[in-house]
């Protein structure tokens, strides 16, 4: 990098170039990035919604979804404002819209978030409901803190990220659900803002890397739920990502900038659950939709019944030590 | 001869150096041609520093209203 010093000298303000996500926003002094919170401060890059949480909660692991994961648990949560995508389906968008200038926050330092799932008994801690890429800095020393305290992170994601920071984050993390919203360049660039290959390899990285991975997909009436599209994402998964991967096919509710769409139907969340199955998928599961059999984990050898759910609670636990009490067969996924 | 448009400007710029030297007019409007025709500068912010630790940059404090932290045992509204 150039020296401020030098900079000055010529009597030029200097811009500063983020490399954390794909967008590499190039931000004048005192402006912010796409993402609103990484400001561009006397040269220097700055994030201003470090150690300041606008939303702090435990909630059931089920949840964020992550079914393959300590089930049962809880998980405490937390947010910045700020996202570096724009997708206008957002059900966030309150606060993954919002400047921070407009929102309220609380001090919480990562030493605090830390302690805090312990004194609660939380066994995780999820970086969710915005999107942690946009607080790096912020997840990255929480989850470096809590994995010495023995508390796994989990992180809540689009994926839009460069792999570089994206890998440093990951040594200090123990599952990934990331949101693969589509397999269409096109859909990323007209509904989210954003590009499809850095979120495919934000996958493949963290799964390479021995992280949980699962993958959640929001089928959206006419814009993503045709059959040939869900093929596509499900044979995408099973090639990359391996069979044993779960995926979440959630429901759209309209919300945003995406009010004049219908929500999706139980039955095309039921199609797009046969479909991603007749790819050999192993675990699938339907999402944001109150179903029989939806939520469960079933065994993919001898299909008996594993994990019973209905919503977010846990009703019944058959696993033992993370494989079928059946057939033996070992399930994917952090179980203890 | 192919160039970018700053190049362009640079070589008028330089033209218009000496047509003004020669001729001992002022420097004001020079200066705003050379920074006008300047390469635009920008600082590459890696998002982590050698040894894998993010840099340090949070700022201090919040441009946002402080509120304190609320209950966090109830269930948030936000999805995810």
């Amino acid at each position: 990098m150039k020296s401020k010093e030098r900079l000055w000298q010529w009597g030029l303000h200097m811009k500063v170039q983020c490399e954390l996500c794909p967008k590499g926003c190039l931000i004048g002094p005192g402006q912010s990035g796409e993402c609103r919170v990484r400001i561009n401060l006397d040269g220097v890059l700055r994030s201003v919604v470090y150690g300041y949480a606008c939303s702090m909660n435990i909630d059931p692991v089920e949840k964020k979804p992550v079914f393959h994961f300590l089930p049962g648990t809880l998980i405490l949560s937390i947010a910045t404002v700020g996202c570096n995508l724009h997708c206008k389906n957002c059900q966030n968008w309150e606060i993954s819209q919002a400047d921070p200038e407009d929102s309220r926050a609380s001090a919480c330092s990562p030493e605090k978030v830390v302690a805090l799932a312990k004194q609660c008994q939380c066994p995780s801690i999820a970086y969710t409901y915005t999107d942690p890429v946009v607080y790096y800095e912020y997840t990255y020393d929480t989850a470096k803190l809590a994995k010495q305290a023995g508390i796994r992170s989990v992180l809540v994601t689009a994926g839009y990220i460069n792999e570089p920071p994206w890998r440093d984050l990951l040594q200090h993390v123990a599952a990934a659900r990331v949101d693969l919203k589509s397999v269409s360049d096109a859909f990323y660039r007209d509904v989210c803002s954003a590009t499809l290959k850095p979120v495919q390899n934000a996958l493949v990285v963290a799964k390479s890397m021995g992280v949980h991975v699962e993958v959640v997909n929001l089928v959206i009436p006419t814009l993503n739920d045709k059959p040939e599209e869900i093929r596509e994402l499900a044979k995408w998964v099973r090639a990359n990502l391996g069979k044993e991967t779960p995926l979440h096919f959630s429901g759209f509710t309209p919300m945003y900038k995406m009010r004049h769409l219908p929500p999706t139907s139980l039955q095309a969340l039921e199609t797009a659950r046969d479909i991603a199955a007749g790819e050999g998928l192993e675990h699938i599961y339907i999402g944001n939709r109150q179903t029989e059999t939806g939520e469960n984990t079933y065994c993919p050898q001898c299909r008996k019944l594993l994990i019973r759910r209905v919503g977010f609670t846990v009703l019944q636990n058959r696993m033992k030590d993370g494989h079928c009490p059946d057939c033996g067969k070992e399930i994917y996924g952090i179980w203890k | 001869m192919e160039m970018t448009r700053r190049e362009f400007m640079c070589a008028m710029t330089g033209m218009a150096s000496a047509a003004c030297m020669s001729r001992g007019e002022g420097v004001p409007p020079l200066s705003y041609v050379a920074k006008a025709s300047c390469p635009r500068v920008a600082g590459r912010m890696p998002a982590t520093r050698k040894g894998g630790t993010p840099s340090p940059r949070c700022l201090g404090k919040y441009p946002g209203e402080i509120v304190p932290l609320g209950d966090i045992r109830k269930q948030s509204k936000w999805s995810g």
